[in-house]
């Protein structure tokens, strides 16, 4: 036991009022900043604790990080050779087209739900510990990150069966599936607020991912009837999938300035979450249970 | 006077019984924080009260402060607050220093990983660093007295176990300030008192305490300044004795009066029962309150409804705690007697040594080894101090006063 025999009170005060926090903004900042980087090394050992929890009971353990995406894409390859759609214009073999595609997207996927599930998971902690909350989200990005490079992994050997040639654009990849998860966790982190309040959101994310994999070129490239995308314009998983995928597999060519907008307000509507669930995680656990 | 530790003012913090109105409310609490409109929480909405209400108090470095109350009474919530783990509705606390909180033993272990890996994961949600951890974990694990289960996942734990492993992550902190909330009852007698004496030590070397409990005697064990928390509301800080007879006069109004008189509740045949268990003597006074150190006489009126011999009598003087302070029969007295019709059966305790305090009395009847009449709470009565010059020579602490002399030579 380390003793501190003569030790004076170390640390700032700290004042808890009713007052909104928005109307101290530096003090708000200055914790902000503080809990990050404490959250770093947290949200490390909780990631670690999430992934080995989560497949010490199963069986089949990481495999479960490629099943889901390879079976979705078997299908959409059974549907293709089935005739019930075409997709001439992709220029690449449809196999890694659709595969690389819903690998790509389950990593999508996964950032989406990652915040909400881990503060679900977390509830106990939250309620009776006061450490940075920050930390869970980012234990769900290195959660999301952790499935993303055994889906890398897997996606090498295929394109290498594919003959896939590397091109310059490859250096791309790392940007273009970290933009995939930061847009994600974004969402994500949007609906976690109400989403710890209402139990519908967790129920109804799953199926709304499922129908927002329709709407995005996962399996097929999306053009409608007059050619002009309509309102799937503002569907911005799009730019960033295809993005990531042309890095990888080539095809349509990579629309920069696209990416540059939506990853800026990727970035911006990052921090607008963060500082929601900061704002709102006193009040969400006050009604979490005593 | 330096400045307080903690310092709470006018503080108060709203709560909803109704668990679906609870969660829109909670949604109205954040769209108003993210909207900055302050003073939106003052007000009661349908279906709300206040959990806790204008509490107020000072906590000077070093002190260690006990907060009494039963259930409900708002004390997790408090401890909450001062943790900064939910935000006030009213009012404000400013607290100074590192702040340890022992809320929940074990909050956040995961069942599925072993004792060892939840021990890395909880002390860095406490906010300890990698290396920290790495020096601590052998201390820890022999805190707990875990050794040889520390590989196992924590789901095969018993609950002491697991309570325990909780308890020693928790103590490895050195806060400046550590609210501790009723997490002192846990494992066998041998690991209690570890943690009290952990607990001293963590007060010696200068940490103060906040700890909330609905056991007065732990919190008098801990802490030299004490209050009550009843209803939201929190009493002025008494020294700890004090605080322990103000909580039992709150409690001791929730009693429900007569309850346990009715003869139908009680165990036994009742072939012979207690009619009435009463105090006499010249140190009580009309509402029950015996002074102590006079004489004190139990009387309890019996009833036989038939003619009975081989009768014993016991009367038991339990305290608040529950705990039998002090325990007379009649045995070798009273088994050649017959019983029959109205009789009394008294013991005068000359003097009373009791210290002051709530106590009550047990009162059983047994024939042979047949149970006739066996009344918990047949009476309930307080004791309080004689004022008198000779009083400083005995504490009021402790079991019982003591009656002897000093002498120096």
């Amino acid at each position: 036991m380390k003793m501190k025999p003569d030790r004076g009170i170390e640390g700032a005060m700290r004042v808890y009022s009713a007052a909104p926090a928005l109307l101290a903004p530096g003090v708000l900042l200055r914790d902000m900043v503080r809990d990050f980087k404490l959250s770093i090394a947290l949200g490390w050992q909780l990631a670690a604790r999430d992934l080995k929890a989560q497949y010490r009971q199963s069986l089949l353990g990481y495999l479960w990080a490629l099943l889901p995406p390879l079976l979705v894409a078997a299908s959409f390859i059974a549907l293709k050779a089935g005739g019930v759609f075409s997709a001439e214009s992709i220029g690449v073999p449809y196999g890694v087209y659709v595969i690389i595609g819903t690998l790509l997207w389950q990593i999508f996927a996964d950032a989406v739900v990652a915040p909400l599930r881990l503060v679900i998971a977390s509830r106990e902690m939250l309620v009776r510990v006061n450490f940075p909350r920050e930390a869970i989200v980012l234990a769900g990005l290195f959660v999301t990150f952790f499935g993303a490079l055994v889906r890398l992994a897997v996606a090498v050997p295929i394109l290498v069966y594919y003959q896939v040639e590397p091109t310059l654009d490859l250096l791309y990849v790392p940007f273009g599936v970290l933009s995939l998860i930061l847009a994600g966790t974004c969402v994500g982190l949007l609906v976690t607020p109400v989403g710890v309040l209402y139990r519908d959101v967790e129920k109804a994310l799953p199926a709304l991912l499922m129908l927002w994999l329709l709407l995005t070129p996962v399996a097929y490239p999306i053009a409608t009837a007059a050619g002009e995308p309509g309102w799937l314009a503002f569907n911005f998983a799009s730019p960033l999938l295809e993005a990531a995928r042309s890095a990888l597999i080539g095809g349509a060519p990579i629309a920069w300035s696209t990416l540059a907008v939506v990853n800026g307000a990727v970035l911006l509507a990052l921090l607008a979450g963060w500082l929601l669930l900061r704002l709102a995680a006193p009040h969400l656990v006050a009604r979490l249970g005593i | 006077m330096t400045e307080p530790l903690i310092s709470a003012r006018g503080l108060g913090k709203k709560f909803c019984m109704n668990f679906r109105r609870s969660l829109y409310y909670g949604m109205q609490d954040v769209l108003a924080e993210v909207l900055c409109l302050s003073g939106a929480t003052e007000r009661l909405r349908n279906g709300e009260f206040w959990a806790l209400e204008d509490v107020n108090f000072d906590l000077q470095p070093g002190e260690s402060l006990g907060i009494v109350g039963r259930n409900g009474a708002g004390k997790s919530t408090l401890l909450k607050l001062a943790a900064g783990i939910i935000k006030p509705d009213r009012g404000r606390l400013a607290i100074r220093g590192r702040v340890g909180a022992l809320i929940a033993l074990g909050a956040g272990f995961n069942p599925l990983l072993t004792g060892r890996e939840n021990i890395y994961a909880a002390c860095m949600v406490y906010g300890h660093s990698r290396r920290e951890i790495d020096e601590l974990v052998g201390e820890i694990v022999d805190f707990a007295g875990l050794r040889e289960f520390i590989d196992m996942p924590v789901q095969n734990y018993s609950n002491g176990m697991y309570a325990r492993l909780g308890f020693a992550v928790a103590v490895q902190m050195e806060p400046d300030v550590m609210l501790v909330d009723e997490v002192l009852a846990v494992g066998d007698s041998a690991f209690q008192r570890k943690c009290f004496d952990r607990i001293y030590k963590m007060q010696a070397q200068g940490t103060s305490f906040v700890i909330v409990s609905h056991n007065p005697y732990q919190i008098e064990r801990l802490c030299q300044k004490a209050t009550v928390l009843d209803h939201g509301r929190l009493s002025p800080l008494l020294e700890g004795k004090d605080a322990v007879a103000l909580y039992h006069e709150l409690t001791q109004a929730d009693l429900a009066p007569g309850s346990s008189t009715a003869l139908m509740s009680r165990e036994g045949t009742h072939e012979l029962y207690f009619e009435r268990v009463a105090l006499e003597g010249p140190g009580v006074s009309l509402d029950g309150t015996v002074v102590s150190m006079g004489s004190l006489t139990i009387v309890a009126d019996i009833v036989a409804t038939k003619p009975l011999s081989n009768v014993r009598f016991r009367l038991e003087v339990c305290g608040a705690d529950n705990s039998v302070v002090s325990m007379v029969t009649t045995i070798g007295l009273s088994e050649s007697r017959t019983f029959d019709g109205k009789h009394r059966v008294a013991f005068t305790l000359d003097p009373c040594q009791l210290t002051s305090g709530w106590y009550y009395l047990n009162a059983v009847a047994v024939d042979r080894h047949l149970r006739l009449d066996a009344w918990q709470r047949a009476a309930e009565f307080k004791v309080v101090l004689k004022q008198e010059a000779a009083r400083n020579l005995t504490s009021d602490n402790g079991a019982f006063v003591s009656s002897g002399r000093w002498t120096f030579s």
